[in-house]
């Protein structure tokens, strides 16, 4: 058990910042601010949406002010996405008023909204890969001659001068192709797309979610450049640590209501998560860990000189019964490959998988789920679960061979299964009739972990299960997997770039970096992120010339290297 | 206080649309159908009788059995355009091998493998070929129909063999109830009951749901892909022998551009064509309201060009109604 006085003293010192009664606050301080602060470019009041069978927003209120980076924060079906989407016309709104400019308005769709200069860069990026930046830019308003034939060369000017206009450090000439830009430049091109209108909103939708540090930190140079030429920025984010070190004002939504709204320096990560979850984070439990470690028994997996193309060379690993190994590294390090090559996804390997000892020859999903792998993909929306479908039957689709008799599926038996593991993992779904599409990205993963878990199986693979859920559900799908391997009866293998679930969640932890194992940590327990760190970007030899990790909190902007 | 009254009062008003509103969209093909037959009823006495109705039940019996293969073609988001094709090969085939051997069970066979072949190619076309479902299918369309015009090149096959009629078109169980209605209701049980209660249905609604996801939970979605192409075969292949039956006769033009009214029937009953969702029984009623509509029609007295017309209306309307907000 933690010790109880640093929460009590953490309430102390929010009495201190006035953030105590964080429900009653609300209106009050709106008010308040309002009268002091003039300067609101976008204020929103008493924002009310539902959708079959959930009310997503039940009054919310909220002010954006002139030239301020806004961070808007809150668990999965919080309702940050429905407020934002609301402002640029997504949807509409069931009750409540939008002010822009103390002008009030009611945008039916984001063309209108961008017409008067709101614009949102949505977590789906919406370029075309063939075409290039400056195209892209200015996709559908070319300049265009007598003819309608597009003058290419004015199309180049515009762009040049859009990003002189800002005076933007972009990593990429406007001549290149989309499809040869990683995930952050793309990000980047979406944001100059929204600036070559007149933009004085512009809303971003989790624009780190899969970034890598570098990518992250010319990301945030442009946000604070764009801060500085008077662009109101409302940022979505789950990172907490990056949200308090580039925001400066928070607002917290939970169920639906706003929590409070708060200068960022009076805020730290502890005091977030208490409001976002109403829950202390230490209250979180963190699991069994170290059970699992004096209990580790027999060799559940053995993997072998296993070769993907040029992505992974020649890694080997056992994984026993009754241990979570960690596997982290950067985006591109192979983390993905090896996951999916257990699977029997990647054709291309080379290298033996050995399951109990016993040689593994997995050529599609179907002979790894007969050994008893399962594998919570990377991608839940594509290719973990069937949007449309129920969250019955998508629980209950990997035991329908088990579930049928002579061809004959039998519905009742794996409805009570499909119970239990809704109730076991506390998805929150009206009914089990509900379809997923509707659930939270965090409810959704764990459909998609009931799917697996309802099979129970011998191995089981989480490739990056934490990307875009809340901070709750995190902790959630960590005890989960903590429990499942407790009995001894399974392993677990967590592909992660969260290096707090890795922490958290591993009994042992290998880092990858270009496709080898260039550490392994046989304890976590002292475990940090700085060390981490330095690993994962391929320093470990702890030199201190080449020690550049960012740190975790404060201390400058994190990008001074 | 007051303002909570007006609240209230709001959303009761707004309740009983959205009910009916949700009702509506949920059942067009039901309601559509029902619309028919009573404006029928009502304009035409002849329309409401047995006769016709057993009528109109034969006539839109191929209709219906291809229907509920298409149903399990686009549940698992495919199409199949060479149905109509593979309808009249079938009948050709049927008839031939039944008048120069004389065994009707030798032309059954011979039907069950033309349409189980076909499917399988368009199977393996689309899975290991990865063409397009509509793109393969185009061309086994073209293909089947030029076989079947090749055969006896392009004469009709005239079938004099009593028990072929009698097995599966022109007969009426105690002399009032067509077998081709009972074939058809056969097919519409046993086809409803695989989609609704096998693994095999399972895995169609997965596959067409999202068949990347239904790969990652270890279903075996090619395998599921070709089946649903082979059942569909059978079925198409089994109504040009009901149609040879029935008329005595199979043409090697027979049913040119039917795969639309089949196709059509399934969208009418609910089917999404990006697959994962419908159900047979919508399909049914989809099929007997075009097969409705087409009689009630000529009973009035319109040629076939009105009855394209009003079909084509129905067919949008209907969608235009049950299209999601």
């Amino acid at each position: 058990m933690r010790p109880v006085w640093p929460v009590i003293l953490r309430r102390a010192r929010r009495f201190e910042n006035g953030v105590v009664g964080v429900m009653s606050m609300s209106s009050t301080t709106l008010v308040e601010t309002e009268a002091v602060h003039q300067d609101v470019i976008l204020s929103m009041r008493g924002i009310k949406k539902s959708f079959p069978g959930v009310q997503a927003l039940k009054g919310v209120d909220f002010e954006l002010r002139r030239g301020e980076v806004h961070a808007l924060i809150g668990e999965n079906g919080a309702g940050k996405s429905t407020l934002v989407k609301i402002v640029m016309g997504v949807y509409r709104k069931d009750e409540g008023t939008i002010f822009l400019n103390g002008k009030e308005v009611d945008f039916s769709n984001p063309e209108q909204a961008r017409e008067h200069g709101v614009n949102m860069v949505f977590q789906e990026l919406s370029l075309i890969p063939h075409l290039d930046v400056a195209q892209n830019i200015f996709l559908g308003r070319e300049p265009k001659g007598r003819f309608g034939f597009i003058r290419y060369r004015e199309l180049y000017r515009k762009t040049r001068e859009l990003i002189e206009n800002y005076r933007l450090q972009v990593p990429f000439t406007m001549r290149d192709k989309i499809s040869s830009l990683g995930r952050g430049n793309c990000q980047i091109v979406e944001i100059l797309k929204a600036l070559a209108r007149e933009t004085v909103v512009l809303i971003l939708d989790e624009p780190t979610a899969s970034l890598t540090k570098e990518e992250e930190d010319s990301l945030y140079q442009i946000i604070m450049t764009l801060k500085k030429q008077g662009v109101s920025i409302i940022y979505i984010s789950h990172r907490l640590e990056e949200v308090l070190r580039n925001c400066d004002r928070i607002t917290v939504l939970r169920d639906g209501v706003r929590v409070a709204t708060e200068n960022a320096d009076h805020l730290d990560v502890d005091a977030l998560v208490e409001m976002m979850t109403g829950k202390s984070l230490h209250s979180q439990g963190k699991g069994v860990r170290g059970e699992g470690s004096t209990q580790r028994k027999n060799v559940a997996l053995s993997v072998r000189n296993l070769t993907i193309g040029s992505r992974v060379q020649g890694i080997s690993f056992d994984l026993h019964y009754g241990e979570v190994l960690g596997v982290t590294g950067l985006m591109g390090s192979g983390k993905s490959e090896i996951a999916q090559a257990l699977f029997g996804i990647h054709p291309s390997r080379i290298g033996e998988i050995y399951f109990e000892g016993r040689r593994l020859n997995v050529r599609n999903p179907l002979d790894a789920i007969r050994a008893g792998i399962a594998l919570v993909p990377e991608d839940r929306k594509r290719e973990g679960l069937v949007l449309i479908h129920s969250v019955e039957d998508n629980v209950s689709l990997s035991v329908v061979r088990d579930f049928s008799r002579m061809g004959w599926f039998q519905k009742r038996r794996a409805r009570k299964a499909v119970e239990e593991q809704v109730h076991r993992l506390m998805i929150k779904t009206p009914t089990l009739q509900q379809e997923v599409q509707y659930l939270s990205g965090g409810n959704q993963q764990k459909v998609v972990v009931g799917k697996w878990l309802i099979r129970k199986p011998k191995v089981l693979i989480l490739d990056e299960p934490t990307v875009g859920i809340d901070v709750k559900a995190k902790a959630e799908l960590r005890s989960y997997v903590r429990e499942m391997v407790a009995d001894g009866s399974c392993g677990a293998i967590l592909f992660s770039s969260d290096l707090n679930d890795i922490i958290q969640a591993c009994d042992r932890v290998l880092v990858l970096y270009r496709g080898r194992v260039v550490k392994e940590y046989v304890h976590t327990a002292f475990l940090t992120e700085e060390s981490l760190h330095r690993a994962i970007q391929g320093v470990v030899d702890e030199n201190p010339l080449k020690n550049c990790s960012r740190k975790e909190k404060g201390e400058g902007n994190g990008s001074g290297c | 206080m007051e303002a909570g009254v007006e609240v209230k009062t709001r959303e009761s008003r707004r309740f009983f649309p959205k009910m009916i509103g949700q009702f509506l969209r949920g059942n067009v093909a039901l309601i559509v159908f029902a619309i028919v037959v009573v404006t029928f009823s009502i304009l035409n006495v002849r329309f409401l009788t047995f006769a016709n109705f057993a009528n109109i039940g034969r006539q839109a019996a191929m209709i219906i059995v291809m229907a509920c293969g298409m149903t399990m073609v686009i549940v698992s988001a495919n199409i199949d355009l060479s149905v109509a094709s593979t309808l009249s090969l079938a009948g050709m085939l049927a008839g031939l091998v039944v008048e120069g051997s004389g065994s009707v069970w030798l032309s059954i066979l011979v039907t069950v493998g033309l349409g189980l072949g076909a499917g399988f190619v368009n199977g393996l076309l689309v899975t290991r070929g990865r063409i397009p479902s509509f793109l393969a299918t185009l061309g086994m369309m073209g293909i089947l129909r030029g076989l079947a015009m090749l055969v006896t090149d392009t004469k009709p096959v005239v079938i004099y063999n009593e028990p072929f009629w009698r097995a599966f078109g022109d007969f009426d169980i105690f002399g009032f109830f067509p077998i081709s209605i009972l074939w058809t209701i056969v097919i519409v049980i046993v086809t409803h009951v695989t989609l609704a209660y096998t693994s095999l249905g399972r895995y169609i609604y997965a596959t067409g749901g999202n068949q990347e996801a239904a790969y990652f939970t270890g279903i075996n979605t090619r395998k599921t892909v070709v089946t649903v192409f082979m059942i569909m075969g059978l079925l198409a292949a089994f109504s040009g022998v009901m149609f040879a039956s029935r008329m005595h006769a199979a043409r090697p033009g027979t049913g040119e551009g039917m795969e639309l009214n089949v196709i059509a029937a399934v969208i009418l009953g609910g089917t999404s064509l990006s697959g994962g969702k419908g159900t047979i029984i919508g399909s049914i009623i989809g099929a007997l309201t075009i097969g409705t509509l087409n009689n009630g029609l000529i009973i009035l007295g319109f040629n076939t060009h009105v009855q394209m017309l009003v079909r084509g209306l129905v067919i949008i309307l209907a969608v235009l109604i049950s299209r999601e907000k």
